[in-house]
């Protein structure tokens, strides 16, 4: 059971929750306001993308049914506008084709309608984390820090020791917290142009890395055959 | 359920098919009977024509007698007039004996085969065109033994290819009827066995939609088992729609309840008397509200596949991508942190099979939502894909409880969960939908569905795509109909534009003052035309043809008519389009010579020393007449000089065929001492002065030309016969011009150029019209109809009296007979 804590409230967002069915939205404000974050709530399209152009917000949680305008249209817009903003898409099931099962609308995840609301308040804090470390510079799970810029991971305030490409893959892995990167995209990611990718180099790489974020709450779990989930265990 | 309607075209009706197949019937007899008539045509048209060859060569070795020079062949004129009966075919013949050739064309050698008395036909090419030849011979007794005398007679083919065509077109058109007629019939018969057909029709049509009993008429025997289908169809779609009815019932009592459960848990939170009682009253309330989500999410889930099995067409896709892209997303989701996903992909991205992505996902997305909601925390969950025995074979394996053997069937239909559920043991979580879905979406995909053990006892849900034992196999697009497209392209032949330039070089025996008028009127309308006159006489002419090595004249002008045919049958001539419709037939052959003038033979005397006296109407009256005036005709009368004269030559034989008096009045004439001259000139003039007396088959045209001027030149022509002879003229074969000599030719026989002939040459026209109107003084009337006047044909019976034998027989005969 998660409740309003410290550490929590230690990722605290400014949320901007863009859907139109009143009852929904005041759901969802509450379960994100409980949980620290600063919500913003708008049921026009219209208003919301104006809203976007001009205040920025560490996440969006959009629907794609809105008066106005189109949830896709302002995705669209955002992403032109070259806003990295995190957008959650909420859908309703018979919405579900290629352009938001692909995520090519820009979206970085997406729920489908009616939606468990701890499901959603995970995701909301997994897309937060990726967002967190990137402005902040700094990680904090738990008992892991990282610091991008000197490119150091403490873990309960003692340095482990990670190797260069150890470093490297964590900020890959703390990047896209919460999806799964095929170990060819971590690769790409990995080594540069000149040098010669491993698909194997990169399993030894995530083993040694496993390891030592043994006692922290991030995780990287293997799927073999498609790639890699890292993920912070909450609990 | 069609899931390809967009592709599909509509199928082909019985009628067309049974039209189409009966029409290739029809058209494949046509061709074979079409190849037995027209070896049939061929086989009779030859017959026919090898009767006339067999006539002709049988009467020509009839001729052959043994006389005291060796071998004598007199050539007989009915050999030419019955291989005339085809009129435009070119004859060649060669006597021969012991290989020595005694009359007729030396390179004639129609087979090496030993002498026989059977005639023998064969097919060959002889100078450069395609000839029917017939070889037979005759023993003749010699006085130094028995000698085989062999006859070759060739005869071209068209009267043959045109008999054959006629007889094979006449007989397709007859078939071609008859099929007709059957087809008729096929369609007759077709509407009238498909009438069952539209009798079912309307009865299906005219039925409520709710009324599926038993399609109640009594069919022919062949469409029983159609009835019996749609009987059966009928039945099993009434059972459908009672158990979609029951199906309805079914979703509206599990909604309901489903919410009516969530009420109760919500009222008794609000009455509860604790916070721990209402807490536990909300928790309830809670999972019973996931139920109904998940409940109306599989039932909406259920619904859109089955309906897009319905409505959507299949793309192509890679079944390797789909899995890969669905696991991706599951994944994000935090329940599957506990459980281990491993994909197998060894379809080597060969995974790509016909569907429709959206049930695609949605059957995956509840094989996997059904593995991780029925299984351990910590479920092992195995997604693999590969190719065997031509299928597409998508694994989902878990290493949860399982389904009994027993109750794997009953998995697949909707609700089943439910119903175990109600027994408390496991339908806490399973709408008894997720099953029935991924059943639906393979049914629509033509998969094949099969629930097996998995290797940790867990389930094993295979979907096999496009393998055997595929029911309904997803088609794409139609059947392309083959049509055929028949383009028929008509060129019109484009005529030459008029060269009014050119020099038209004319060799004739026709003396130059005769054919100046023509020459000059041909000239008129075309003055840049030059036209070149060369004079021959008529046998210089026919050697100048035979021997030229440049491209000489680009026309040919001569009165000695066999002559002409001679070279026209040895193929020097061009076939030319020519309208001569206002030539009589025996003036014309072969669309290759035409003759252009009417000119009769006739009697001329000298009209002051003849007056008092009643000359001979008759031909067989002359002979009498000069016998009884001996003295005073003799050396006074004229005649040709067949020897040297073609025309001569030409009325003689003619009147030799035509009259057997002819030899008498030539032996006549020799005792009156007659005097022979080469042309008609000679005699004209003569006897206008009256040197001579009577001039007997001067050309006519030329008699009535002089006698306007020459008052003392009488001019008459016989009652009961005057041989005609026409001036004829063709375009040799690589002529520089020929398209002038054509214009040429066509100008002779228009009605320009015979009125020019009829006014202003000295010569007759050959069209009636100007024929009539020619002032011939006291003579008879000049006419093609009256019989008085008999033409000598344009045919290959001129031949007869070419052959050298025959011509040095003629001549000597008649030397004999004028000279005694």
């Amino acid at each position: 059971m998660l409740t309003p804590s410290g550490t929590i409230s230690d990722h605290a967002m400014r949320i901007l929750v863009v859907e139109d069915n009143a009852e929904l939205a005041e759901t969802i404000v509450d379960r994100l306001q409980r949980e620290g974050h600063v919500v913003d709530v708008e049921g026009h399209g219209e208003a919301a993308a104006s809203l976007l152009r001009h205040t920025d917000f560490d996440l969006v949680i959009l629907d794609v049914n809105l008066p106005g305008r189109s949830g896709f249209d302002i995705l669209r817009d955002l992403r032109s506008a070259g806003r990295d903003t995190p957008v959650l898409v909420l859908t309703a099931r018979s919405q579900i084709d290629d352009k938001v099962v692909g995520l090519d609308a820009g979206a970085d995840d997406f729920m489908v309608k009616p939606f468990d609301y701890r499901e959603l308040a995970a995701r909301c804090r997994m897309l937060g984390r990726r967002r967190c470390g990137a402005a902040s510079n700094t990680f904090v799970a738990d008992n892991l820090a990282f610091d991008r810029r000197s490119k150091r991971a403490l873990v309960d305030g003692r340095d482990i020791d990670l190797k260069n490409k150890e470093v490297q893959l964590l900020e890959i892995f703390l990047g896209s917290i919460g999806a799964v990167l095929s170990k060819a995209e971590v690769a790409d990611k990995l080594y540069t142009y000149d040098e010669a990718p491993s698909l194997n180099a990169v399993e030894q790489h995530v083993t040694r890395l496993r390891k030592k974020l043994e006692k922290t709450p991030v995780s990287i779990k293997t799927i073999r055959g498609l790639g890699y989930l890292a993920y912070v265990d909450e609990r | 359920m069609s899931f390809a309607a967009e592709g599909q075209r509509r199928a082909p009706s019985l009628r067309h098919r049974l039209m189409l197949w009966m029409g290739a019937g029809f058209v494949v007899l046509l061709v074979i009977i079409s190849a037995l008539l027209w070896s049939y045509a061929r086989g009779a048209a030859n017959r026919t024509y090898d009767l006339l060859l067999a006539g002709a060569a049988l009467s020509i070795l009839e001729t052959v007698s043994a006389g005291e020079q060796g071998i004598q062949v007199d050539l007989p004129h009915s050999a030419f007039d019955i291989l005339g009966l085809a009129p435009q075919d070119r004859v060649f013949y060669r006597v021969s004996s012991g290989g020595r050739t005694l009359t007729g064309q030396d390179d004639l050698v129609a087979t090496n085969a030993p002498p026989s008395a059977t005639p023998v036909f064969a097919d060959r090419t002889y100078g450069g065109a395609e000839v029917r030849t017939v070889t037979q011979s005759r023993r003749i007794a010699l006085p130094e033994g028995a000698s085989w005398v062999t006859v070759d007679v060739a005869q071209t083919r068209l009267a043959r290819e045109a008999r054959v065509q006629s007889l094979f077109y006449t007989g397709l058109a007859g078939l071609g009827f008859v099929s007709f007629i059957g087809l008729l019939f096929v369609w007759l018969a077709t509407r009238k066995a498909l009438k069952p057909l539209d009798e079912i029709a309307q009865n299906l049509s005219a039925r409520e939609p709710s009324d599926l009993t038993r399609v109640d008429i009594d069919p022919p025997r062949e469409v029983t088992g159609l009835i019996e289908a749609i009987n059966g169809f009928m039945g099993r779609l009434d059972q459908t729609r009672r158990q979609s009815e029951a199906f309805m019932a079914d979703v509206a009592h599990q909604t309901r309840t489903s919410l009516a459960a969530m009420q109760g848990h919500l009222s008794l939170a609000a009455d509860a008397k604790t916070k721990d009682q209402m807490g536990e009253r909300l928790r309830r309330a809670e999972e019973q509200a996931a139920k109904t989500t998940r409940l109306t999410n599989q039932l909406l889930s259920h619904a859109m596949v089955i309906h897009r099995a319905d409505n959507q067409a299949m793309q192509p896709l890679d079944l390797g991508d789909l899995v890969r892209q669905l696991l991706s997303e599951m994944l994000r989701d935090t329940a599957f942190r506990h459980i281990t996903v491993t994909l197998e992909d060894d379809a080597d991205g060969k995974a790509v099979v016909p569907g429709d992505p959206i049930s695609l996902r949605e059957a995956l997305r509840n094989v996997i939502e059904n593995a991780v909601r029925h299984g351990p925390r910590e479920n092992a969950l195995t997604v693999r894909l590969y190719r065997g025995a031509g299928a597409v074979v998508l694994d989902v394996e878990d290493e949860g409880p399982g389904i009994p053997q027993d109750q794997r069937a009953d998995a697949l239909l909707r609700f089943r969960s439910l119903a175990r559920g109600s027994d408390g043991v496991s339908g806490a979580n399973g709408s008894g939908l997720g099953l029935a879905i991924v059943k639906a979406v393979a049914d629509a995909h033509g998969a094949k569905l099969d629930l097996e053990a998995g290797a940790k006892g867990g389930l094993l849900v295979r979907l096999a795509f496009g393998g055997t034992g595929t029911l309904h196999r997803p088609r794409f697009g139609a059947a392309a109909a083959v049509g055929l497209a028949l383009l028929a392209l008509s060129i019109l032949p484009m005529a030459p534009a008029q060269a009014e330039v050119g020099v038209l070089e004319v060799w004739s025996a026709t003396d130059e003052p005769a054919m100046r008028a023509v020459l000059d009127d041909f000239q008129r309308n075309r003055p840049a035309v030059e036209v070149v006159y060369r004079e021959f006489d008529t046998v210089g002419l026919h050697e100048a043809l035979l021997t030229r090595t440049d491209p000489g004249p680009d026309v040919v002008i001569s009165s000695a008519m066999d002559l002409q045919v001679d070279l026209v049958n040895r193929g020097l001539a061009s076939p030319l389009n020519v309208a001569a419709g206002a030539l009589p037939s025996w003036a014309r052959w072969r669309s290759e010579l035409f003759g252009f003038t009417f000119e009769p033979a006739a009697v001329i005397y000298h009209r002051p020393t003849l007056a008092a006296v009643d000359l001979p109407k008759s031909r067989a009256a002359i002979a009498d007449f000069i016998r009884d005036n001996e003295i005073r005709f003799n050396g006074k009368i004229a005649t040709y000089d067949i020897r040297t004269s073609g025309a001569g030559y030409l009325f003689a034989t003619q009147e030799a065929q035509l009259s057997p008096q002819f030899f008498r009045l030539a032996e006549t004439l020799g005792r009156a001492n007659v005097r022979l001259y080469g042309t008609s000139g000679d005699m004209i003039e003569r006897t206008a002065r009256g040197e001579l007396i009577l001039g007997i088959n001067v050309i006519g045209s030329y008699a009535l030309a002089a006698a306007r001027a020459l008052p003392d030149l009488g001019v008459y022509f016989f009652d009961d016969f005057n041989p005609v002879m026409s001036r004829s003229v063709f375009v040799p074969r690589g002529a520089d011009d020929p398209d002038l000599g054509a214009r040429f030719v066509q100008y002779l026989v228009s009605d320009a150029g015979q009125e020019v002939i009829a006014d202003a040459s000295g010569l007759l026209p050959i069209s009636q019209a100007h024929l009539g109107a020619v002032d011939v003084g006291e003579a008879l009337g000049l006419s093609q109809d009256s019989g008085q006047f008999t033409p000598i044909r344009l045919s290959v019976g001129l031949l007869t009296y070419l052959d050298d034998a025959k011509r040095r027989r003629f001549l000597s005969d008649w030397q004999s007979a004028v000279q005694d």
